[in-house]
Formats: structure tokens, sequence, C-alpha cells
């Protein structure tokens, strides 16, 4: 099967600290792969790069069999790179279901729509609608994003990224700090959205809980210090000596 | 091109760009470490102006004039610091921008009830009167050498200050990280009272020395106060290397570009067109040059990896 | 009261205040009112951009000056007809925010407030060279512009005339903030990085923003030029540019009509202000201050938290 994205040689520095070192890096279509590491160790970093929010310093990343290394954050969006960011960012002034309006109004119009309302166009509203309902957030649509609860922030910012239908979502760290209920609904929803009958977007998943990675990821890639020290299934992940010294080690405890 | 024009031209861009610099470094800084952009900053300038023509009129001290200058601005720096600005430094820039505005509006009335509206001349000390042979047939006044090599010397005592000093050093970590100069034990607070007192100081240098250069009158701070806005865009907002490479830059720029490009367009154009367009272009020059760097380099020649 | 008897109440107020004027023999109103309605347009104008867009623009006089400076030069040639006139200031307010839009746009934040001061200035200083049209001086228009038959330099008329093009700026702000592309513009202003992320291109959406924003505040700059028979770079020093920044915050930014309340008030507090004192600015700058550093929300906020604790 051809990867659906492919990442060769990719290097990030910040002055003298390379953030992100020669990473060599797969998604096939469908697959989630995780990401872990201790803090630091530049998965964020990295998120950053296949998004397209910083520029590589050098390497190549290819997409659906576009080269996309140069190309801009929102046009990778529109080719089908979704993304949710570790520190939850969606627009706290707007009321959830406008929050949503915008993801749906992301996906359908290319132009600039001046000559069409936004918030009464049944379209996107419909569009909106049903897309909080995925996420159970139905009831809160008319609350302001920012004062919904972390793990609902969360949730919507999700479904942001779902608008679209995207091929590939990047997420970082969707399920720290959430609370134990929240997480297991993260974690059910994360699995809705693989087994989506012709959805079956490709998924980085960064994440901190290894409950979560475990259960989601088809293959682990384990970072430390910039470099790729592991990238396997989970069970061989699980068994890795290297692994472990560098990362499960201090927190398997 | 005649060489002597050329070299007594490039001195006073050489001139105009220190006088820059010293506007731009505090301006520049007290961005870069407190996230504060004060349009007042050209209040202060034109209070070193004040300053100097009173207390030199009144001591017949030249000297005297610039030390009264550079200490008053200093004061009235950390009075308004400790009065209105220091609650602005976390907010929007909307609110800095409204602010100082007002500070501007508010100093340029006082300076008129002060002073009157009219502008006050402020003669060259007479040691400094007589112009110098800097090449034979080439005079230049003494008292504009004297400006250069005193930005130069500041310039370069600044840089040893931000190089190798505790301030300095303090400086630059506040540049870069807050929490981490906290952390050392220093009170922030009097490490901002301190930086835009010094950014003070340098502004009131400015306008003191510009007094005989210039008329001081009320509002005399805006327009150096948007050329210095214009160095710091073009240098990297928050760097002082940048601050200093694009002062000099808008320096040459403007009074080579005043200087020469007319006489340039006259070979080019017909006299009545290069007549119209000459001084029009010229007067441009700055913004021009500040568009092309910002067309190739958003962030500005040098950028600061501040916030 | 529904908010639509309430805008038709002050519409017809506002259309009817001429005749008011007369009957209290106060004609210098009718003046005063048109200068309200002009700055109103640029106040309206700039909350576009600052209100909606989130981005601080310190040029925006220069808008004022093109539009003045499009009615002063056609007039030095002879050409009275105010259609020309406008449509003249819509193209060079247009091409002038698109063309500095482009490069001010690359950058963020503070850079953009310093950048548009710039380029205020650039304009000021080649109006003062343009010494074929009065340069430092500026330039009295000796022929009144024409609309069809209408003589702008009747005082009522170009009031009316004012008015027409706020309400029309007005109805055209609200239409543009509530569509796609006013969603996708206030989506920016508060997270830029989720926009992004989205497919939005929202270097595109600020620049459309900024030029339509431009092009009405040049038409405020040539109703400005039919009402005082004059143009000079006076029309876009900075202390304008700053006013107008003024007129948005302390009628509330971000609604439209506030901009219209804030250029009232301004206006009415410089007169008043200037009645008072010949050192008026000492005060008003006082003032400035003191909003800044306690009253965040303008009137309207003000308004709304008074209402809140009711
Ligand atoms: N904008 C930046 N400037 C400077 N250093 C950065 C920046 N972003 C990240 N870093 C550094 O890069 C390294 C990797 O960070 P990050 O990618 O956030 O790691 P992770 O997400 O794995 O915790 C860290 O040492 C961090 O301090
Ligand atoms: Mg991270």
């Amino acid at each position: 099967m051809t990867p659906l994205l492919s990442v060769r040689g990719l290097v990030r520095r910040y002055g003298a600290l390379v953030a992100v070192d020669h990473v060599e890096f797969t998604v096939l279509p469908g697959e989630v792969h995780a990401v872990i590491g201790p803090n630091g160790a530049g998965k964020s970093s990295f998120l950053a790069l296949l998004a397209g929010e910083a520029r590589p310093d050098a390497g190549e990343i290819e997409f659906a069999g576009t080269n996309i290394t140069r190309l801009p954050a929102f046009a990778r969006a529109r080719l089908g790179i979704a993304r949710a960011f570790q520190i939850t960012a969606v627009i706290p002034d707007f009321p959830v279901l406008q929050n949503a309006v915008l993801a749906v109004l992301a996906s359908v119009g290319r132009g600039f729509g001046m000559g069409r309302a936004a918030m009464h166009d049944p379209v996107l509203l419909d569009g909106a609608r049903r897309l909080l309902a995925r996420v159970g957030l139905a009831a809160q649509e008319s609350r302001l994003a920012g004062d919904l609860a972390h793990g609902a922030q969360r949730q919507l910012e999700l479904a942001m990224a779902l608008a679209g239908r995207p091929r590939l979502l990047l997420l970082d760290e969707p399920i720290a700090g959430t609370g134990p209920e929240e997480s297991r609904a993260m974690v059910a929803l994360l699995q809705s959205i693989r087994q989506a009958p012709g959805e079956r977007p490709g998924i980085v998943l960064v994440e901190h809980d290894l409950e979560a990675v475990f259960a989601l990821a088809d293959r682990i890639t384990v970072m430390a210090e910039g470099r790729v020290i592991a990238c396997d299934v989970p069970d061989r992940i699980r068994a890795d000596a290297a692994v472990r010294a560098a990362y499960l080690g201090d927190d398997a405890r | 091109m005649d060489p002597i024009l050329l070299l007594t031209q490039a001195l006073n861009g050489l001139q105009l760009g220190v006088m820059l610099f010293l506007m731009a470094a505090g301006l520049t800084l007290v961005f870069g470490i407190m996230g504060l952009i004060n349009l007042a900053h050209g209040s202060l300038y034109m209070a070193g102006a004040y300053a100097m023509a009173a207390v030199f009129a009144w001591s017949g001290s030249f000297l005297a004039g610039l030390a009264a200058a550079v200490a008053a601005a200093a004061l009235l720096g950390v009075a308004i610091e400790m009065a209105a600005l220091r609650l602005l430094y976390r907010r929007d820039h909307l609110d800095q921008v409204l602010a100082t505005f007002g500070l501007i509006l508010f100093f340029n009335e006082l300076a008129r009830i002060i002073w009157g509206p009219a502008a006050i001349f402020v003669t060259v000390p007479a040691a400094l009167s007589h112009t110098v042979e800097i090449l034979p047939g080439a005079p230049y006044p003494a008292y504009r050498l004297v400006v250069i090599a005193a930005g130069v010397a500041v310039a370069a005592g600044l840089y040893l200050l931000i190089a190798r000093t505790r301030l300095g050093m303090l400086i630059r970590a506040g540049a870069s990280n807050r929490t981490m100069v906290s952390a050392l034990g220093v009170d922030i607070g009097r490490l901002y009272t301190a930086v835009f007192a010094l950014g003070a100081g340098l502004a009131a240098l400015a306008g003191a020395m510009a007094g005989p250069i210039l008329s001081v009158e009320p509002g005399m701070g805006e327009p150096v106060l948007i050329l210095t806005l214009v160095v710091i865009v073009v240098g990297g907002i928050g760097s002082i290397r940048g601050a200093f490479a694009a002062a000099l830059l808008i320096g040459f720029v403007d009074t080579i570009g005043r200087a020469f490009l007319p006489a340039l367009l006259r070979d080019l154009l017909a006299p009545s067109a290069a007549n119209a367009v000459g001084p029009a272009l010229a007067s441009m020059l700055i913004y021009l040059t500040m568009a092309v760097v910002l067309a190739i380099r958003p962030q500005g020649l040098f950028a600061a990896r501040t916030g | 009261m529904p908010r639509a008897a309430l805008w038709a109440i002050l519409l017809a107020m506002a259309v009817l205040l001429p005749f008011a004027a007369d009957l209290a023999g106060q004609g210098y109103y009718v003046g005063f009112a048109t200068r309200v309605a002009i700055f109103a347009i640029a106040a309206l104008s700039l909350d576009l951009i600052l209100g909606y867009g989130g981005l601080v623009s310190l040029g925006h006089a220069a808008f004022l000056g093109i539009g003045a400076y499009s009615v002063g030069i056609w007039t030095s040639h002879g050409v009275t007809a105010a259609p020309v006139h406008w449509a003249t200031a819509l193209a060079a307010g247009g091409l002038f925010a698109l063309v500095t839009g482009l490069i001010a746009l690359r950058t963020a934040g503070v850079a953009f407030i310093m950048i548009t001061l710039a380029f205020a200035q650039m304009l000021f200083f080649l109006a003062v060279s343009l010494k074929a049209y009065g340069g430092d001086d500026g330039l009295t228009l000796w022929d009144a512009a024409r609309l069809g038959p209408l003589d702008l330099s009747d005082d009522r008329t170009l009031y009316w005339v004012a008015i027409a093009w706020l309400v029309l700026f007005l109805l055209l702000g609200r239409h543009l903030v509530a569509s796609r592309f006013g969603l996708v513009l206030q989506g920016a202003r508060s997270n830029e990085r989720r926009m992004r992320a989205l497919g939005f291109d929202i270097r595109r959406h600020r620049l459309l923003a900024y030029v339509l924003s431009g092009m009405a505040a040049s038409i405020a700059g040539c109703l400005l030029a039919h009402m005082t028979d004059f143009v000079s770079p006076a029309y876009m020093s900075w202390q304008r540019s700053g006013e107008l920044v003024v007129m948005v915050l302390l009628g509330g930014i971000g609604t439209l009509h506030g901009a219209i309340l804030g250029a009232a008030v301004l206006l009415i507090l410089e007169e008043v202000l200037a009645g008072l004192t010949q050192h008026w600015m000492l005060i008003l700058g006082a003032i400035l201050v003191a909003m800044a550093l306690v009253a965040r929300r303008g009137l309207h906020g003000l308004l709304a938290a008074l209402r809140g604790r009711r």
C-alpha cells in the first residue's frame, strides 16, 4: 500500500537546539500512527511541520502523492490535513454552534462569501448541528466555546477538525489533561472515527496516555531528543528495551 | 557627482542615523521587553529638547543643558511609567495606542502652555560654532561632528551595557524570558522602570542635541517618532542591533535621496517632470525602502526572538 | 421597542435635522452634523478592520487624504462632477489599500500599527511635495462639486448626501459582518491559528477587508473636501488617524453603530472643551489616558454594563 503521508529526513532547529532531527515517518491510509516520547522530545514541533505552521530546515513531506513541503498551513488544510492542538484552539468568544459553522464553512466554500449570510444558512447550520451531535455537544450549542469544560472544548475542536472529512488527522495530546470520564469518551470517539464507514482518515496521534495509545494505535513511533528511536507495532514497542530505557521506564515506575 | 558634496551628505546621513538610533534604542527595548508600544516616546524627545533649551539659556552651559535634559526626561519617563504605562504592559496593543496617543496630546499642549506655540531657537555652543575642514575645500560644522561622535559613543556604551553588565544581562534575559528573570530574584517592576528611564534618557539626549539643528517646538517629537517606527520595523522589532543598522540605513537613504535624487532625475526625465517628481520621490524614499525590506523580510533585517 | 423601529426613528430624526436647526435658528448645526456624518463614515470603515478584523491601523487618515485630493485635483482641472470624484477616490483608495495592505499584512500585531502609520506619513509628505496642488499650504477649491442637478456647496444638500452615504455604508457593513466573509474575519481575530488549520487563507480575507475599509474612508475624504472647499496634507496627519481610532474605541469597538456614536461624541467633546479653554487638548489627552486605563470598552461597554447592573 502506498503511504498517505511520507516524511523524509525532516529537520527543524531552534537556534542550536535540533527539535526535530532527521525524522523518517509514514502513515498508511486509515492507519493510526501514534507518536510518543518524553516532554521536549519534539513531538509538537513535528506536528507543526506536518501541518505547515513551521518551515523545516531540511527534509521533504509528501501527502497523497503531492510534495507539500513548501505549502502554507491553510493550503495543506484544504488538501485534507486537519489538526487539533495541544493547547486547545477553538474560537473562545464564539458560541459553540458558530465554531462548528466556521468549520463547515471551511469545507464547503472557497470564495469570500460576502453576499451570503453565515448564521442563517441552512446548509451550514445543518452541517454544524450534525457535527455537534456526533461529538455529543448538541445541547451546548449556544454556550460560548471558551466557557466549556476542558474536555468539551477538546471534543469541539475535534469536531471542527472532522468537518472537512479530512484524509489525515493530526492530534496533539487529545486525551492528556482530561478527567477519566472525558478521556474514555475521547477514546471512544477516536475509535468511532477510525471505524466510520467511508471516512477512515489516517491519524497521527501524539499522546502521553499510554493506555489510550496502545488501545488505538496500529503503529507507534518513539521520539527522544528530536530523533526517532523506535517505530513498530504496539506489542513490540512494549517489549523494546531501548524504548523502556528512554521513556516507558520513567512512566511505568 | 561631486565627491565633496557626497562626503558632506554622507556625514549628514550619519548624523541623522545616530539620532534615530538614540530614539529607536529605547523604543525597541521597551517593546521587546515590556511588550509596550509607546507612541509617547517622541514626547520624551521633545522634553529633552525643551529642558536643554531652558537650562542652556539660563546657565549658559551647553553641557549643563544636556545633563539636565537627560535627567529631566528620565525622571519624566519614570513618572509616566509608574503612573500609567506599567498598567498597560500585559494589555492589548489597542489600549496602549489609546493611552500613549492621549499622552502625546497632553504633553504637546503642556509644552504649548509653558513655552508658547512658537519655535524656540537654540544656538550652537560657541566653542563648536566653527567649521572643520574635513577635506581640503570641504568645511563641515564642528557641532554636527560632535553630535556624530557623541551618538556613536553612546551606541558603543549601550552595547557594552547590554553585553557586559548585570543590568544588560537582565535586559537580554527579560527580552526572551520573563519568568526566568523573576526566578533570579529580580524585582521585575524595578527592571522595567529602569529600562524605561534608560530609553527616556536616550530619547532626551537625541532631542537635546537636535535642538540647535532643528527648531524646538510643540509637536516636534512626532515626525521623529514616525521615522523611528520605520527604523524599528526595518531593523526587526525588539532588536537593538537591527535598530542600529536600520537607523544608519534610513539616515543615509533619506539624506542622500534628498540631495541627489532630484539631480539624478533631471538627467533621466524632462526638466519639468523631474522638478515635479524629484522632491516627491525623495520625500517618500524611506517609506519605499521600508516597503522593499518588508516585502523581502517581513520580520525586518534582524528579527529578535521575542513574543 | 423593536430595533427596526428604533433605527427608523433615528433615521427620520437625522433626515429632518436641517429643518429643526432652521426652526431653532441654528443653521450652524447642519455643518456640524455633516462633519459628524463624515467622520462617522471614516470611523465605521475603520471599525470593520479594527473591531472585526483585529487589525489596528494607525494610518486610516491616509484615505481621508486620498478622497480629499481626488476632489481637489479634479476640481482644479475643472471637473466638478461628484460621481467622478467619488469613483476616483474609490479606485485610488482601494489601490493604495491593496498595495500597502499586501506589505503590512505580511507582518502581524504591532508591526501593522507602525507600518500603516508610516505609509500614511508617506502620503502626507507626498502631498506636501505636490507643489502643483498647493503643497504644504493646501489647495482651495473655487468650484463647487455637483451631483447631477444638485449643488454640493449647499449645506443641506451636502448633509443629506453625507447621511445617504453613511446609511449605505452602515447597511453594507452590517451585511458584511453577518456574511460568511465577516464570520471568517472575526474568527481570525480571535484565533488565527485555528482558522489557518481549518483551511482559511486569512491574509486574503484581511486584505479584502482592508481594501473595502479604505474605499469607504476615501468617500469620507471626498465629502470632507466638498464640505470645506479645501484640501491639505493636514487631512492625513497622524493625529487624524489617532482621532479615528479614538472614535471607534469611544463608541464601542466591533459594533459599527458604535463608531457613529464615537464620532459624534468626540467631535462634540472637542467642541465643548474648545469652548472652555484654548488648551483643551490637555484635557482631551488626559481623558484618553484615563479611558485606556479604566473604561476599556468605550461608551458602548459602559452602557451595556449599566444595563447589566440594573
Ligand atoms: N518556538 C520555539 N522556539 C524555541 N524552542 C522551541 C520552540 N518550540 C519548541 N521548542 C523546543 O523544542 C523542543 C521540542 O519541543 P516540543 O516539540 O514542544 O516537544 P514535545 O511536544 O515532544 O514535548 C523543546 O526543547 C522546546 O523547548
Ligand atoms: Mg508537545
